[in-house]
Formats: C-alpha cells, sequence, structure tokens
C-alpha cells in the first residue's frame, strides 16, 4: 500500500482517464482524490460532445477511454449538431444524467485491475532529480504518510488556490461544495513552474417546475444520432430521452445586466484572472456583443429524478438577486426558482509551454500534468489529456517510446501542440477551426484513425479490438467492391430509372457513388437489378464511410496531399539537448523560444508564434 | 550557403572585366573592421552613407561609402569601395580582405541575405535577377515593376480577403448558434473579385513567357526567295552569304533583333525544295523543324515568279501566326499578295516590323509584371483553386469544404512571397544569380 508504479493525483474527467489507461497497461496504480464520491463529478453542465469537444470524445473513446461509454450508459437527451456544415463538423452532443454519470464511473474505478483509490489530500510530491513520490494526508487522519511512486499525474482541475465568486461575495473553495488545495502550487512553484489565473464560471440552476414551457422552444432529442462510443451498438438510456428546451435573453435582459455591472465579481474588479473567450459569461457578452439583442439560452434537465435545471448560455458571477432578476425577464421563465446560483472560480494554472508534448514536465521528469490546471476548459479536452498523460506516464515509468499524437491524426495532437507550443492566453477550448486537416479529423473515422494507435500501447482491449477490425476488414472488402465494379452505357437505363444521368463511359460503381444524385442506397437496388456480382456491406458505420470516401474524394484527396508535403518537417526530430545559443545565424528572438519551447520536431518548431521561416530554414540544416 | 550566414562577404558588385570603376561590396558584422584595416583614410569622425576618399592598402585609391544595419541592401553592415576597374586591384582586395576574415560570397549571396533578414520578399529578390537578366527595355520595365512590390502588395491583398473569408467560414462552424450561418452571397462576391485580380496578374503570362524564351520567327520559302536578304536587312549586315544560286542556305541560322520590345529570334531556314544531295536534305529537314518550333513564320516567295501552288500548299499548313512576304517587289509593277520588301532599298522593312509587331502580345509597362516560371505556376494553382471554391459555395456545397480549398489557398500565396517554402527551394532560386548580387 505504500508504493506504486505510478499515482494520479483527482479522479475528475481528466483522472479518470488517465489512471484507467495507466492501470490497464498492468502496472500498479493510486488514483488520490478528495472526496471518493466525486469522482466523475459533472460541475458545469451535464453535456458532452458539440462542435470539436465531440470529435474529442470520440477520439478518446477510440484510445479505449471510458467517456463515451459513461455517456451511452447515463445519456438523457442526445442531439445531432453541424449537420449540413460538411463531414468535418458533424457530430453530436449529448446530456448525461449528472448523478447516474459519476457512479458509473466510481464502479468502473473502483473494479479497474491494478488500480487503488485513495480518499485523501496530496501535500507534496517528492523527488531527487525524477519524481519519487507523494505525501498523503488521508480522509479523517492529520498524519502524512509517504508514498512511493515513479510517475505522478496531476490532474488537480481547478482545486489549486481555488476561490469561487458570487457578485462580491468570495469564499476559498473549488467549486460548488469543494475544498480548495494550497501545498501543490507551492510545490509547483519551487520546482520552477509558472503559475497564472484562470476563471470560469457555471450558471445558475432553476427548478423545472418553475419553467412556463409553452413560451420556450423544445427540441426532441434524435436517438439516430446513434451512441458515443464504438463500443456500443445503441445507447443505454434508463427513461425515454427528454427534449432540451431554447429561449432567448431579450433588451430587459440585459438592461438588467448593464445597469448592475459594477456588482459581477469580473467586473468590479474582484477577479482580475482570464476568463474563456469561447465561453463567456452573460455579463460579458452584454459588454462584448452590445449591438445583439438577443441570446439564445438552453434549459437542460442536470437528472432523471431531480427538478434541477442547467440553463446554458448564462454563465455569471453576478450578485443572487441580479441573477434571479435576469433569469425571470427571460421568456418562459417569468416565474423561476433559481434553486443554485451562478458562480465564478478562480485557480492556478500552470503555463503548458513548459510541458512535453508526452505532458510530462521538462522541469522533473516523471511530474505528468493534464486537464484544466493546463489552461483548458470542457470535460472532453480534460479527458483527452489524461489519457496521453496516462499512456505516458506508462510509457517514462517502463522507459519506453512516449504517444505524441500529430496534428493531422487527431485533434488531441492539435490541441496538446497548441498547448505547448503555442501556450494560452485563456482558457482553451478546442474548435474544430483549431485544425487545420479536419476533413480527415472527423468524427465518424476516429476509430480508423486511432484504435490501431490505442491498440499497441495497451489501452484498447480485446473486444474494442475486434470490433474494429471487423469493421476495417468490411470497409476495405466493400471500398475495393465498388472500385471493381464497373458499368458502361448497356447499363445506363437502370441508373437512369433511379434518377441518375446517363452513363456515358465504363464506369465504376464507386465513381457513379460520388455522383450528388445517387446515393449507396439507390446503387444497391441498381446493381441487384442488373445482377452486378457486388455485395452491399449491411453495417450502417461501414456505409457511412464508403459514402464519405467517394462523396469528398477529391477534397480528402487534397487534405492528403497536405499533410504528406508537411509530414517531413514534422517527422524531422530535433536532437535533445542542441544547444540554440551556439547555431550560427539564428535570431536573437529565435534562440529565446526554441530554447524556452524546445521543440521536439522541425514542424513544431516552425509552429512557435514569432519564429521567423529563415530561422527554420537554418534549423534545419543543422539537424 | 546557409549555414555560413553569419559570415562577413565581399564580392565584386560590377562584374569581373576591367572597366573604369569598379564596386567591391562586403557584408556582415566585420564589414566595418576590416574596411578599417583595408582602407587607409579612416575618417576620424565617420558617419553612414557618406562618402570618403582615400587609398587603399594595395595602392589603389577610390571611394568607401558604408551603410548600417537595417538600411542597407543585405539589412547588415554593409560598405561599399569605388575602385579601378582592374581585376589586378580588385583581386588584391579580395585576398586582403579575406586574411582579415572575410570570405568570398558565393551567387545570390547579397541578395539571399537581403531576403532573410526581410528586407525583401522572395517575389522581390526573384525579380531583382529578372532585371539583370532582362534582354529588352520592356523586360526591365515589367521586372522592376515586380522588383517595386506589385505582385507582393497584390497576394498580401488577396491574402488579407482570404482570411477575413475564412473566419467567417471559421465562425459559422464553431459559433453558429451566436452567428448564424455564412452569407454565402457575400463571399462569393469577394471571391469573384479576388479572382479578377488574379486574372489582371495572370494577364502578364504569355508576355512573360515570350519574354523569357523569345520569340522565334522562322524565314521559310522556296530557294532563292530571298530569305537571307531580309534576314540581314532586319540585321543591317550581311550575316548570312547571300548569292543568286538557288539553295545556298544550307543550315539554319540563328540571330536576334527586338520587335516590340520582345527579344526575338530570327531563323533562316534552306529553301523548301527536292533535295539535291545529303547536305541539303538535312537542311530542309531542320527547315521543316521550325516551322513546327516557331512562334511566328515569315513565309518569303519571289514577287517576280508570282505565288505558287508550292507556295500555297507549304503556307496554308502553317498553324502559328504568319506573315506573307512578297520578296524582290521592286522586279515587279503589279501589287503582289503580302507585304512588299525590296532589299535592296529596305523598302517595306518598316511594314514588316510593324505587322509582326501585331502578332506579338501588347506589353503595357506600366502595368503589366515580369512573371517568371515559378510565380506564374503558383498563381495558376491558386486561380485554380478560387474558381474550385467559388463552385463549391455556388453549388451550396457545405462550407468546411471551402475552407479545404482557401487554406491552401493561402499556403501558396506565402509560397510565392517566401513566407514559408521548401528550404531546397530558396536555395536553388538563388544559386541561380549571378556573381555579386
Amino acid at each position: 500500500m505504500n508504493a506504486f508504479d505510478i499515482v494520479v493525483i483527482g479522479a475528475g474527467h481528466a483522472g479518470i482517464e488517465a489512471a484507467l489507461s495507466a492501470a490497464k497497461s498492468g502496472l500498479s496504480v493510486a488514483c488520490v482524490t478528495l472526496r471518493l464520491d466525486r469522482i466523475g463529478h459533472l460541475p458545469c453542465n451535464c453535456s458532452i460532445g458539440g462542435p470539436a469537444k465531440g470529435h474529442i470524445a470520440r477520439e478518446v473513446d477510440a484510445l479505449g477511454g471510458m467517456m463515451a461509454i459513461a455517456t451511452d450508459h447515463t445519456l438523457t437527451h442526445i442531439r445531432k449538431v453541424g449537420t449540413g456544415k460538411g463531414p468535418a463538423v458533424q457530430t453530436s452532443r449529448a446530456h448525461v444524467c449528472k448523478s447516474l454519470y459519476p457512479k458509473f464511473m466510481q464502479d468502473v474505478m473502483s473494479k479497474q485491475k491494478g488500480l487503488t483509490l485513495i480518499e485523501g489530500m496530496v501535500q507534496e510530491i517528492i523527488y531527487d532529480k525524477v519524481v519519487s513520490g507523494v505525501k498523503i494526508r488521508q480522509s479523517g487522519s492529520q498524519e502524512l504518510t509517504n508514498i512511493k511512486c515513479r510517475a505522478v499525474v496531476m490532474t488537480t482541475g481547478t482545486f489549486l488556490n481555488g476561490v469561487c465568486h458570487i457578485g462580491k461575495e468570495k469564499k476559498d473553495a473549488a467549486r460548488d461544495g469543494d475544498q480548495a488545495v494550497y501545498s501543490l502550487t507551492d510545490f509547483l512553484k519551487n520546482i520552477g513552474v509558472r503559475i497564472r489565473r484562470f476563471k470560469t464560471g457555471t450558471t445558475p440552476r432553476i427548478s423545472k417546475h418553475s419553467v412556463d414551457f409553452s413560451k420556450v422552444l423544445a427540441m426532441e432529442s434524435e436517438p439516430d444520432a446513434g451512441p458515443m462510443s464504438y463500443l456500443n451498438d445503441r445507447t443505454f438510456e434508463k427513461h425515454p430521452l427528454l427534449p432540451c428546451w431554447q429561449t432567448h435573453t431579450n433588451l430587459t435582459t440585459h438592461e438588467i445586466l448593464s445597469n448592475r455591472l459594477k456588482e459581477s465579481a469580473m467586473y468590479s474588479g474582484q477577479i482580475d484572472s482570464v476568463g474563456p473567450r469561447y465561453c463567456p459569461s452573460i455579463e460579458d457578452k452584454v459588454v462584448k456583443f452590445a449591438d445583439k439583442h438577443s441570446h439564445p439560452i438552453f434549459l437542460e434537465q442536470e437528472e432523471w429524478d431531480h427538478e434541477s435545471m442547467y440553463v446554458q448560455g448564462f454563465s455569471t458571477s453576478m450578485p443572487l438577486d441580479v441573477q434571479r432578476e435576469a433569469i425571470k425577464s427571460i421568456k418562459g421563465l417569468e416565474n423561476a426558482e433559481i434553486l443554485k446560483p451562478g458562480y465564478a472560480v478562480e485557480y492556478d494554472m500552470i503555463d503548458p509551454m513548459q510541458l512535453s508534448l508526452s505532458l510530462m514536465s521538462k522541469l522533473l521528469p516523471g511530474l505528468f500534468l493534464a486537464g484544466q490546471v493546463n489552461g483548458t476548459s470542457g470535460y472532453e479536452e480534460a479527458a483527452g489529456q489524461g489519457l496521453i498523460a496516462g499512456i505516458n506516464a506508462v510509457q517514462y515509468v517502463r522507459n519506453e517510446e512516449t504517444l505524441i499524437l500529430r496534428r493531422d491524426q487527431a485533434f488531441l495532437g492539435v490541441m496538446i501542440d497548441d498547448l505547448v507550443t503555442k501556450g494560452v492566453e485563456d482558457p482553451y477550448r478546442m474548435l474544430t477551426a483549431r485544425a487545420e486537416y479536419r476533413l480527415i479529423l472527423r468524427h465518424d473515422n476516429s476509430d480508423q484513425r486511432l484504435t490501431p494507435i490505442g491498440r499497441k500501447f495497451g489501452t484498447v482491449c480485446d473486444d474494442r479490438w475486434m470490433k474494429f477490425s471487423n469493421k476495417k476488414n468490411e470497409i476495405e472488402k466493400s471500398f475495393l467492391g465498388l472500385k471493381s465494379t464497373f458499368t458502361g452505357p448497356q447499363h445506363s437505363y437502370a441508373v437512369e430509372a433511379a434518377g441518375g444521368g446517363k452513363i456515358i463511359n465504363k464506369t465504376s460503381i464507386f465513381d457513379l457513388l460520388k455522383r450528388p444524385e445517387l446515393d449507396l442506397d439507390t446503387l444497391e437496388k441498381v446493381s441487384k437489378e442488373l445482377n452486378l456480382s457486388l455485395v452491399f456491406s449491411k453495417d450502417k458505420s461501414v456505409r457511412q464511410q464508403l459514402t464519405i470516401m467517394a462523396v469528398y474524394d477529391g477534397y480528402l484527396q487534397r487534405q492528403q496531399d497536405e499533410v504528406d508535403r508537411i509530414l517531413s518537417m514534422e517527422q524531422r526530430r530535433i536532437p535533445e539537448g542542441i544547444v540554440y545559443a551556439e547555431l550560427k545565424g539564428l535570431s536573437f528572438e529565435s534562440v529565446e523560444k526554441f530554447t524556452n519551447i524546445m521543440p521536439e520536431t522541425l514542424g513544431q518548431a516552425s509552429r512557435i508564434p514569432g519564429v521567423r521561416p529563415s530561422d527554420v530554414v537554418l534549423l534545419s540544416r543543422y539537424i | 550557403m546557409l549555414k555560413d550566414f553569419k559570415d562577413t562577404i565581399i564580392a565584386p558588385v560590377t562584374g569581373v572585366q576591367p572597366s573604369a570603376v569598379a564596386i567591391l561590396r562586403i557584408s556582415g558584422s566585420q564589414a566595418i573592421d576590416i574596411s578599417k584595416k583595408v582602407f587607409s583614410h579612416w575618417p576620424s569622425e565617420f558617419k553612414y552613407r557618406y562618402a570618403y576618399y582615400g587609398t587603399f592598402k594595395n595602392s589603389d585609391d577610390g571611394l568607401l561609402i558604408a551603410f548600417e544595419n537595417n538600411k542597407s541592401f543585405t539589412g547588415e553592415e554593409c560598405v561599399e569601395w569605388q575602385i579601378h576597374g582592374s581585376l589586378a586591384s580588385i583581386q588584391s582586395l579580395i585576398d586582403l580582405s579575406c586574411r582579415e576574415g572575410a570570405r568570398f560570397a558565393k551567387p545570390g549571396e547579397f541578395t539571399m541575405r537581403a531576403y532573410f533578414n526581410g528586407k525583401i520578399d522572395l517575389t522581390r529578390a526573384e525579380a531583382i535577377k529578372d532585371s539583370i537578366d532582362a534582354k529588352t527595355e520592356s523586360h526591365f520595365r515589367l521586372a522592376s515593376n515586380v522588383r517595386n512590390g506589385k505582385i507582393y502588395l497584390e497576394c498580401l491583398d488577396i491574402k488579407k480577403s482570404i482570411l477575413k473569408i475564412l473566419a467567417q467560414v471559421e465562425a459559422s462552424t464553431d459559433f453558429s448558434e451566436e452567428v448564424g450561418d455564412l452569407n454565402t452571397l457575400e463571399v462569393s462576391e469577394v471571391l469573384t473579385l479576388l479572382l479578377k485580380k488574379l486574372d489582371l496578374l495572370l494577364n502578364s503570362k504569355s508576355s512573360s513567357k515570350l519574354l523569357r524564351k523569345g520569340v522565334r520567327i522562322a524565314l521559310v520559302g522556296k530557294p532563292n526567295a530571298g530569305k537571307s536578304s531580309i534576314l540581314n536587312m532586319c540585321l543591317g549586315r550581311a550575316r548570312a552569304i547571300v548569292t543568286d544560286i538557288p539553295g545556298t542556305t544550307r543550315d539554319t541560322i540563328e540571330e536576334s533583333i527586338e520587335i516590340a520590345g520582345f527579344p526575338c529570334i530570327l531563323v533562316d531556314t534552306a529553301g523548301l525544295r527536292t533535295a539535291r544531295d545529303i547536305v541539303e536534305q538535312i537542311g530542309i529537314d531542320k527547315s521543316k523543324d521550325e516551322l513546327e518550333n516557331a512562334d511566328i513564320v515569315w513565309y518569303v516567295y519571289d514577287a517576280s515568279l508570282g505565288w505558287s501552288t508550292e507556295d500555297q500548299e507549304v503556307y496554308g499548313n502553317i498553324t502559328c501566326p504568319k506573315i506573307k512576304i512578297a520578296n524582290k517587289s521592286d522586279l515587279i509593277r503589279l501589287i503582289p499578295e503580302g507585304i512588299k520588301i525590296s532589299t535592296f532599298t529596305s523598302q517595306g522593312h518598316q511594314d514588316l516590323m510593324l505587322a509582326t509587331k501585331k502578332l506579338v502580345p501588347g506589353i503595357d509597362i506600366e502595368n503589366q509584371i515580369y512573371l517568371n516560371e515559378r510565380q506564374t505556376d503558383l498563381l495558376e494553382k491558386i486561380h485554380n483553386l478560387m474558381i474550385n471554391s467559388l463552385h463549391t459555395i455556388q453549388n451550396n456545397y457545405s462550407s468546411d469544404l471551402l475552407s479545404v480549398d482557401l487554406y491552401t489557398v493561402i499556403r501558396y500565396i506565402s509560397e510565392i512571397l517566401g513566407e514559408s517554402a521548401n528550404p531546397d527551394v530558396i536555395q536553388e532560386i538563388f544559386s541561380e544569380f549571378c556573381l555579386g548580387k
């Protein structure tokens, strides 16, 4: 009990994936958390997915993570998003039950072989050039226990020096009802980590019974969005899925907020930390988008068996009476009863530019950091980092190759590369726009991109691997079939009868599928009629892959060409320990930046902001 | 070449042949120190961009002008020495400087430093070479337009507009609930406008190609029609042997002249007839090849003998632009077909030049630019991608497909300007420069 290979600090979305992926490797892992009943807690909205975040959830799943599986089992609502904006942007947004989701995770964690859960607080990380252990104070005890370990994954979220604000009220806490942690910041400062303050916030919760549903727009679930996890063929909701409801703020709402702006924790100067640019508070929106007369609000039921509703789009740190007045000005919420006020939380985050692409600290070998503490926002972003950090902690302990996903391989690769190479100015949220090769990084093909990698690093179980291999074989077989079955003018009549254009030259079925007026169902019918010896896969996800491969063939090819073009830069590794100051000709700024960031590849070096292309050219000549 | 980026380099910028004056340029961190050691009259109160007269260590005398960091051509400390244009003097000063730590510059190295130090973008660097290589004034003027930033500025402009569109595309995908859908009408208007700009740049493509290659004009016709006489008339000297024996010209002869601002290659060919021997046969075969390769054919016939069916047969089969020339028109009274020429009196010379001018693209020296092959290739790729994106948006395909093309456009523009280019390509571009540039 006093020695493990790896200790994970925290059991939020990052901690869970880190602990599980590390334990799956066969190493002994301890996960230390302040409250076992808060494992997998959802302190903000109970939503998993949405643009770019859905992509990450799928990637975590394809690599053997738990987030999407838990989502499928605790689902209350699901919707497709980004339809009509192209295949790259399409994904789904799920709502999960606030009480069931953590229970599911707690169950999984407690059953995971090789994983020990400890309730307590890590006071200090012990090191001597490399990480060698942690000092823990267990719940209900005043004594400190030393635990030996070779790697630590810190996933402390908003807990470091957390301060919660509601208007002028202020209390030391990491979030609603949870105590903050102080000692670890000192440890981090001692090893040279740069600490900054970020803030984030959440919305008030209102009672479902007090909403006038006749005045808000119901948005029904779309169960055909399918399961989140590749492992599941269906979702496992406890009751019929719930809708979610839409309403809007109006000028009166905005007036109430701007009149009392000075009382907001953000605008009174009480908080001077940086908040999330892409998930602004409602008072921020009113100030920054003053020309907008209305902002959309979504009402999301948090639990199957509870009246509490999350008011998406209304994150705030205004005093409670202002929150109440502003909420009541919204259509449908005239009689809304606030169960819990919205609040903002300030916390310490570390500068991710001091991490390597494996998420290990450049300052202390064996120390990995993942999740919100690295300056990101969002459960999915946290889970993704946790998974990668967990895998790499194992690789570090075993002294084996680290897992680094490239920008053309995964949104996870884009995120970590951004964090480490460019740093963060405000809480980092994933956006599809951050990925340059997003046509390749689709929601639907995450398994094709990543499951083989997860298998190699030991996080993909046999079930998942079998399922993946079968699908992959079927895609390849069907693809070959479509490509090598040809039609000619003699078949044209059948295609035309099905609503297609004339066939003039010898054309493969695959090429016919590229035509906008033909789809796979039609072609299946036609080829049966024509007695073509072609077997069509019955698997929906296989059919989807084939259709995307055909319809977007040209675009996919062009994007792949771009990837191939930069790959040589991405694969040129910069040797460790290079002394940039000694390289003749590099500009002073570049020497400084290269020295600080220590880029691992030429590609990464070229993305450092402010580095001149000529300096990258020069660098390429030295390595 | 790149590894030695911090060396101080020296080379004559005026070429290596005896001349009245030669200029040596020395650039790099040691340029001033070395100059102090080589120039005997270093002023006590030295200032940049002032000329100082004095003697050099090798007993030559002349002027010295220094340019400070960022204000010189290369962007580094740079000194120019104006000395007597003696090869011996040039060589001894270079030797002296190399002993003090300088290195003889490689071709194009000064310009490459200017590019790497951010003084000029790649198109302006290339335009320096293109201006120097220009064979005609028009060529020089068009290259100068590029040297003055015409491609650079247009590309920056296009890039700015495209980035703006991309921002809209991205906002509408990631924040559709807040900002709504993409205004496709507005975007396609902007794209159409940008395409017009590109068309304007690419307008210079064909004249640039002709400026680069030269216009090949083949003189073709039956033996003794007077093709060689016309060549000589155009050159103003007796270049080709002229006799009244049919079939005198056996091998093709090439000479350069300038017409309408283009360098033209006049190709005199053997007269077309059934060959009398193997040598003539080879010559006639070459004439037929020339008919294929020429940009313009001057078809010459003997006006005193009239236009024959053989003439018509050959002439009718010529596919490129062609001019019918009635030579020896001083021997007849009738008005013949084609341009009347008398090589004895040079009558018709002007008419021939005018007629030829009409067959080459007009050059607008104010507005056109000289596009080299690299730039043309990239601009055409951009053009195709823009047409494709317009197609994408007008057919209501999803907006993120639009971004696939537009991001590639941005990359190509960066490549044109040298903001992001393959290191090997950059090396190759500068290796084609002449010494001292």
